[in-house]
């Protein structure tokens, strides 16, 4: 993909100084981790509420099966080339100058956080990935002083190198790619994906927020759902059912990519080199959600643990053979075979997923 | 006379795409809300009502420059509910004796519409739908060994 991505950055002079990336380096992913702290950096979505009463009936009517939340009066995602490119001039104007920075901060205080909301309008091709990379290039040149290269360099790698590189995978792989399940999960997802109400607060946002609006960050969805459900050992094929449909910009290549591939690692390492996993560490770092929590970030074991924590490592230990001679993941068996308390470990996460349902 | 069905899928909406410079009186546009579209998953609600409010706004805004659509909304009588299904009718009855589409995104689809070309005894030709920056195909031959083709790069407008 790094390859992929250069290539394309010189195909389309896309943030080049001649033969060299515009900044010294391809890529300032290391810059884009913070959480978010100061809440008085939120704005308002650029919105374009719709009546769309006759749309919900006609479903209705015809008896659809649909998922999720909808207020018939405000319908907020553009449905038009005009209204895209408005939500793309926000963006430029109000979100781009944090985009980068906090892409992978999760809050309960905002649901979009600096995310440009075009997913929508680029996958049903109201608008064009070339239009959307040089529009944001074109602002940010013209503002150097004010938007750092981090910011700009991140939202491009997604749209000129990720989602292209991701359409590659799917022709190249399917229609095979849609039967992988390297782990051999077989679990099924919880009911609670369906209607938010866990006590885990994290996945209870991000499943409220993606009933509410059909949307959630890349870090909710890989960090929070994807990172539960695969440590959990949901079969592949529910956990795409559940993306492909929840997500208003989901459509196959770009879904099943992400989910199956890079998030739930079901194709063994096509998409990507290691299983994106974390314990609650993780998420508690990047965030708000483990404060108001039920569970307990912190602990380990026993009443009131997170249950990411044990189901952490009981992912890694019964799936040892296939992992254990990646490079990127031997350390954590390193780890994992100094510790005292493994059995613990293993019997918490055991009992976590013999009561899933209650979680 | 020639008569040409083009299908322009719901995830298609190019208003910048080459088909659309001009209008033709011998080309007629397709667009279809399906139960095969709104029921191959659970879809969320607010997905299904941004894909029919973008492609009834798509239509209308084509139609207003002079280009000849056939919209079918999801409860219209002539609505077959299944692609294969609409295009052949749709062939038969209006005697179009050339069928194009853009080429889909999902494999799904890719399968069915080769499907129905092969029954629908008229010339049939795929296009590129003028949005991707690198080839639906680019990646196929690296795994196979090979090194990668290259990425064509569409004319900069």
């Amino acid at each position: 993909m790094e390859t992929f991505y250069r290539e394309m950055r010189k195909k389309y002079a896309v943030l080049m100084d001649g033969k060299d990336p515009i900044g010294g380096q391809w890529n300032f992913d290391e810059d884009n981790r913070k959480a978010l702290k100061d809440r008085s950096l939120l704005k308002k979505p650029r919105v374009h509420p719709k009546e769309v009463a006759h749309i919900t009936q006609l479903l209705a009517a015809s008896g659809v099966n649909c998922i999720g939340n909808i207020d018939p009066t405000h319908f907020n995602w553009p449905t038009s080339r005009e209204e895209s490119l408005e939500v793309l001039q926000y963006f430029c104007e109000e979100l781009l100058v944090h985009f980068g920075a906090y892409q992978d901060a999760l809050t309960t205080w905002d649901p979009y956080l600096f995310h440009s909301r075009l997913s929508f309008s680029l996958n049903c091709k109201l608008i064009s990935p070339l239009e959307v990379v040089q529009t944001v290039e074109a602002y940010w040149s013209r503002h150097q002083d004010q938007i750092g290269i981090a910011q700009v360099e991140g939202f491009i790698r997604q749209i000129l190198g990720w989602r292209e590189y991701m359409r590659g995978i799917y022709w190249a792989k399917m229609p095979e790619f849609a039967q992988l399940n390297y782990f051999g999960h077989e679990r099924k997802l919880p009911d609670w994906f369906w209607t938010g109400n866990t006590k885990m607060n994290c996945l209870s946002q991000s499943i409220q927020q993606s009933l509410d609006l059909a949307y959630a960050h890349h870090i909710q969805r890989l960090m929070v759902t994807g990172n539960f459900a695969l440590l959990a050992g949901i079969h592949p094929d529910e956990v795409d059912r559940w993306y492909l449909g929840i997500y208003i910009d989901a459509i196959e290549w770009v879904e099943i990519t992400n989910t199956r591939g890079m998030s739930q690692f079901a194709d063994g390492g096509i998409v990507g080199t290691k299983p994106y996993v974390s314990s609650a560490n993780y998420i508690k770092k990047q965030g708000n959600y483990c404060s108001t929590c039920a569970y307990q970030a912190e602990k380990k074991t026993g009443e009131g643990s997170c249950p990411f924590n044990s189901l952490y490592w009981h992912f890694h230990a019964r799936n040892r053979d296939l992992l254990e001679k990646n490079p990127r993941i031997g350390m954590v068996y390193r780890t994992w075979d100094k510790m005292s308390n493994r059995q613990e470990l293993l019997d918490q996460a055991e009992d976590y997923l013999a009561h899933l349902e209650e979680l | 006379m020639t008569k040409i069905l083009r299908l322009v899928l719901g995830d298609q909406l190019n208003s910048q795409h080459s088909w659309f410079t001009l209008p033709n009186s011998s080309v007629t546009y397709l667009m279809l809300e399906m139960r095969q579209e709104t029921d191959y998953v659970t879809h969320h609600i607010q997905k299904v009502v941004g894909f029919f409010l973008s492609m009834r706004q798509f239509a209308q805004d084509l139609q207003e420059q002079g280009h000849q659509f056939i919209y079918l909304t999801l409860d219209d009588p002539q609505n077959q509910q299944s692609l294969p299904a609409q295009v052949q009718a749709l062939v038969r009855k209006e005697g179009f004796t050339r069928f194009e589409y853009q080429l889909p995104d999902e494999y799904r689809l890719d399968q069915q519409l080769q499907a129905c070309c092969a029954d629908l005894g008229i010339p049939c030709q795929a296009f590129d739908t003028e949005h991707f920056l690198s080839d639906r195909e680019f990646l196929t031959n690296f795994f196979k060994g090979k090194k990668p083709t290259s990425w064509r790069p569409f004319t900069v407008k």
